[in-house]
């Protein structure tokens, strides 16, 4: 809430009639529904193109499970310190909050770093999104993965910046949840392109 | 305001139209009525403190909801059997039906491409892919009394095959066949047009359904494609099929 | 009951004029700018319209490309950056807080910037018809594989483009608004105020927002497919030799999309309509339980109704009969709605204020609309039926009406309220009855079209014989819509005009309405109740209390605050 609604809240203890859920974890929770349907949908049409397509299977003997399972282990390290921040923060060491922020962040770039090797690769084998259904699939699914890992990173980033003015608890613990969201998603896209 | 029913078959549709139209003409003044009588009676100036409750003969205008719910079954009901009989069938099941009963039919496909219609024909042996196939632009010629199989494909965007005398729609898609069936019943000319919003001349994409006597079918058949028969009952000028099928 | 004004000791602060009026986080501010900025496109979207009905009774009037692009542009604007900005950004962002007696959104910041992204959106849109190429032509609704060469197809590569990140832009700004409209209503309610004694507005506008949020997804996933068949050459839809997409799937997607959609708009004016209603025939909501159950029936029954757009495309013929029942089931919470809505005016005093008028026609309109979707919705007929005029018709008394003449009716309704005047009464009535009038002059004739089968986006009706003897009809049509255009405009000019120089009005509650945003002063200051908060005693709708000199009783109270709030003024 803005800096006058914060202080009028405090000063005259007004009560609000609300669901029993802080307001902020709510409205990212809502935000996050949104997303999990939007994923729910590229997905769904993934499925039902592989489904039909024979010739997916073959395509996907070209993905490289090793790198893939790197960045598995990347992602996964970087949930662990997200959730090392959260669990510091919850008891006030702000100091320790910002290192598993830092390496959270750190591993995000990490993931695409190694995402850039991993594209560059199958771009030079001769991949491209127009190569056929499971390409176009893979890179768009990927792709956009991608950007949401970019995306975790600078919000872990700006959090820390934001904790410098304030320590608010519930900023960690949202930075995480976005995390730990794109995490599992990687986890049923990692099947998906890398396992079959 | 409907066009003119040439099919056979058309009056399935055509129940369904009326009975929902009529239906929701009657609903609508009875509602329209119901509510000026409200407005009317309850102005302030004729009525200046609101009662305390909705006059209970007024509560009965519930009874609308009971009355839409009846509609609405009855409606799907007629509705659904049209559509079952044109569309639900497999097309392989109403062929073997038509043959067994001793019924005639043809066979054409029709390709929608950016502007105009290409209508493929099996030629006399009625088997495509012989030496007798040809093809037709914006001109589908069918005998009276005969069932037409249409099989649709599309060869760039979406077209819709739409022919309003016969109350037939069917989008084409590209990549996929689609597929419509009738029955004309009546002689004459009637325009095809394109119901999909394909471009800058989609209101240009019309085609000709020609309805033929039996016999000038055949003969038709026989000089397709380089015809040219006039017939005088398709128009008053005497229609005339030139060469490539045209028809002006 | 107590009046009072809450105008002392308000917190003020210095404010440049960029943060008051540009950069402002209040949720008014944010209102009126998406208020503004709809009514912008309304006329951009309205005068497009006019031009290609010119064409249509005079064909020749604008090339066929023009016409197609035209036609596009005005669907689309007026569903995305019409409709939706003015009923959700603008009442929603000035009405809930104010309803619910909260002091601001729970995310003030985040709404600013959802307003500056749906602004930026509107620009791209405006840009992406001039840049070179043209700007898109096939349909508001975008089917591919039309749209996904358009640069084969229809010579539009780079407006295609825009077009569709215009449209991904006002999809985030609204998902944003979203997100805020909930979590302000779950969670800032003022005491007493529990879910079901909120007004109908605030509920429409919430079931409105979950149903954005659930069904925008999937078109968003497929708007991004399109874009790579565009950019990338991918065969999401795009059909090849050898590489077969599935144009079908980009229409499943879309009307997954867009039933909702239609709902997400419709819900809200529905809700304006009750408050209209409520207030000036001094009744309570007949039923004010059963609206909001047949609401979140209708909510979630609007998920599986979206192939009845799709009967004849291709989907399977068996589908078809399944999506035909709901569609017609769809229908049976609605008619409970409107019986509820038209039982409302009974037994009451109804005043024919210019908003109550509006009100009406709406409601009327809007009977015609919903019956007219019952030929469509049943599958058999719709065979006839479907991509002719009939569905202009239907759509557009269903969706005109309810979104435009529920809007007019909401700003005539709370225009005291929120700049402190008054739109002169009888000018108002005029503009009631005119609008009503060129209205269905317009749109009416639309049914009788569809029923002699002129199918939809035709540049001209001159090519076909059996369409050429109702050319006439075009005629009519494009004769009251311009009459209709030009009266809307004249409504601007008074509109603009009275929020500057109009009748004052000084009173914070002219219409003697019980919500609680009638306890605020007109127009509410920043953070809205200054050294007061209110307090909720009982339900939205206590009129017709018997009495002689007050025939109501106001939702709620303002409580002083214990400790003043100080402040230096502005």
């Amino acid at each position: 809430m803005s800096e006058q609604l914060r202080v009028l809240d405090e000063l005259e203890k007004e009560e609000y009639e609300s669901v029993p859920v802080p307001f902020q974890k709510l409205g990212f929770w809502v935000f996050l529904g949104g997303e999990i349907i939007i994923l729910g949908g590229i997905v769904a049409s993934a499925i039902l193109f592989r489904l039909s397509y024979p010739g997916w299977f073959k395509s996907s003997e070209h993905t490289n499970v090793v790198i893939a399972s790197i960045n598995t282990m990347v992602l996964l390290t970087g949930s662990l310190t997200a959730v090392l921040a959260h669990k510091f923060a919850t008891i006030r060491q702000w100091g320790k909050v910002q290192l598993f922020l830092g390496l959270t962040a750190l591993c995000g770039f990490t993931f695409i770093g190694i995402k850039f090797i991993e594209y560059s690769r199958e771009i030079h084998h001769g991949f491209l999104p127009s190569s056929g259904i499971f390409w176009m699939f893979y890179y768009g699914i990927t792709g956009l993965h991608g950007l949401h890992v970019l995306a975790g990173s600078l919000i872990i980033l700006g959090v820390m910046l934001f904790l410098r003015k304030k320590k608010l608890v519930e900023a960690v613990e949202n930075a995480g949840l976005y995390w730990h969201f794109v995490d599992i998603v990687w986890l049923y896209i990692f099947p998906l392109f890398y396992l079959t | 305001m409907l066009p003119q029913d040439i099919s056979q078959h058309g009056y399935l549709v055509d129940r369904v139209i009326k009975l929902s139209i009529w239906g929701i003409v009657v609903v609508g003044i009875v509602s329209f009525f119901i509510m000026f009588y409200i407005l009317y009676k309850f102005r302030r100036t004729k009525n200046p403190f609101p009662l305390s409750d909705v006059p209970s003969g007024l509560k009965k205008v519930i009874f609308i909801d009971y009355v839409m719910i009846i509609f609405d079954l009855i409606l799907l009901f007629m509705s659904t059997w049209a559509w079952f009989f044109f569309f639900v069938r497999p097309v392989e099941k109403i062929k073997k039906e038509v043959q067994e009963k001793g019924e005639k039919f043809v066979e054409v496909r029709v390709i929608g491409r950016q502007f105009f219609w290409t209508v493929e024909y099996p030629g006399r042996d009625g088997v495509f892919g012989t030496q007798d196939d040809f093809k037709l632009g914006n001109l589908l010629v069918v005998p009276e009394g005969y069932n037409v199989f249409v099989k649709l494909t599309s060869g760039d965007v979406l077209h819709s095959f739409f022919i309003p005398n016969a109350r037939i729609k069917y989008d084409v898609i590209p990549g996929r066949e689609t597929h419509l069936w009738f029955k004309p019943a009546k002689v004459g000319k009637y325009e095809i047009a394109c119901a999909e919003l394909c471009g800058a001349m989609h209101y240009r994409m019309k085609g000709y359904l020609v309805v033929l006597k039996e016999q000038d079918y055949k003969m038709w058949l026989d000089s397709a494609p380089f015809s040219e028969i006039s017939f005088d009952y398709l128009d008053d000028d005497k229609i005339k099929f030139v060469k490539g099928g045209e028809v002006r | 009951m107590s009046e009072a004004v809450a105008s002392a000791g308000v917190i003020h602060h210095e404010e440049t004029f960029l943060r008051k009026y540009l950069f402002s986080t209040d949720h008014k501010t944010i209102g009126k700018q998406y208020l503004i900025t709809g009514i912008a496109m309304a006329i951009l979207g309205g005068t497009l319209a006019i031009l290609f009905r010119i064409n249509l009774a005079h064909p020749g009037f604008l090339t066929n490309e023009q016409y197609n692009t035209f036609v596009t542009y005005h669907g689309a604007i007026m569903f995305f950056w019409v409709a939706m900005p003015i009923l959700l950004g603008g009442f929603g962002n000035i009405l809930i807080p104010l309803m619910i007696g909260a002091r601001d959104m729970a995310f003030p910041t985040l709404n600013m910037f959802s307003y500056w992204v749906f602004f930026v959106s509107s620009v791209i849109l405006i840009i992406s018809f001039f840049v070179p190429g043209g700007a898109f032509s096939g349909g508001w609704t975008v089917y591919p594989p039309l749209s996904a060469d358009p640069g084969r197809y229809l010579g539009a590569n780079l407006g295609t483009v825009l077009f569709l990140l215009a449209l991904a832009l006002e999809f985030a700004s609204m998902l944003m608004g979203g997100v805020n409209f909930i979590t302000t209503v779950l969670t800032m309610r003022a005491k007493g105020l529990t879910l079901m004694r909120l007004p109908i507005f605030v509920w429409m506008e919430i079931v409105a927002s979950l149903l954005f949020l659930f069904s925008v997804a999937p078109l968003i996933a497929g708007a991004i497919m399109l874009l790579l068949d565009i950019i990338l050459g991918t065969h999401f839809f795009r059909v090849e030799a050898g590489k077969v997409g599935d144009p079908v799937l980009w229409q499943h997607l879309f009307w997954f999309f867009g039933h909702p959609e239609v709902y997400v708009i419709l819900f809200p004016a529905l809700g304006i309509l009750f408050e209209v209603i409520t207030t000036y025939s001094r009744r309570p909501v007949f039923s004010y339980k059963l609206v909001v159950y047949a609401t979140i029936a209708a909510g979630i029954l609007s998920f599986l109704v979206w192939a009845h757009h799709q009967f004849v495309a291709g989907i399977n013929p068996l589908s078809a009969i399944a999506f035909s029942i709901t569609t017609i089931l769809i229908s049976i919470p609605f008619s409970m709605t409107l019986v509820v809505m038209g039982l409302t005016f009974a037994g009451g005093s109804i005043r024919f204020t210019p908003a109550m008028l509006f009100a009406i026609f709406a409601f009327l309109m809007f009977i015609i609309g919903g019956l007219s979707g019952l030929p469509l919705g049943a599958v058999g007929s719709d065979i006839y039926f479907h991509d002719t005029y009939f569905v202009v018709a239907h759509f557009h008394y269903t969706v005109f009406t309810i979104a435009v003449l529920s809007t007019i009716a909401g700003i005539y309704h709370w225009f005291p309220k929120m700049f402190g005047r008054k739109i002169n009464e009888t000018f108002g009535k005029i503009h009631a009855w005119l609008t009503f009038i060129f209205y269905n002059g317009f749109a009416f004739p639309g049914f009788f079209l569809g029923l002699a089968g002129h199918p939809r986006r035709y540049y001209s009706a001159l090519e076909f014989g059996y369409l050429q003897k109702y050319q006439w009809v075009h005629e009519l049509m494009t004769v009251s819509a311009v009459l209709l255009l030009t009266t809307q405009v004249v409504f601007l000019f008074v509109f603009f005009y009275s929020i500057f120089a109009g009748a004052e009005e000084k009173s914070p509650n002219p219409w003697k309405s019980t919500t609680l945003e009638w306890l605020a002063p007109s127009p509410p200051p920043h953070l809205n109740w200054g050294s007061f908060a209110p307090v909720v005693e009982r339900g939205p709708y206590e009129y017709a209390k018997n009495g002689k000199d007050i025939d109501y009783l106001p939702q709620g109270k303002l409580v002083k605050l214990k400790q003043p709030v100080s402040g230096h003024e502005h």
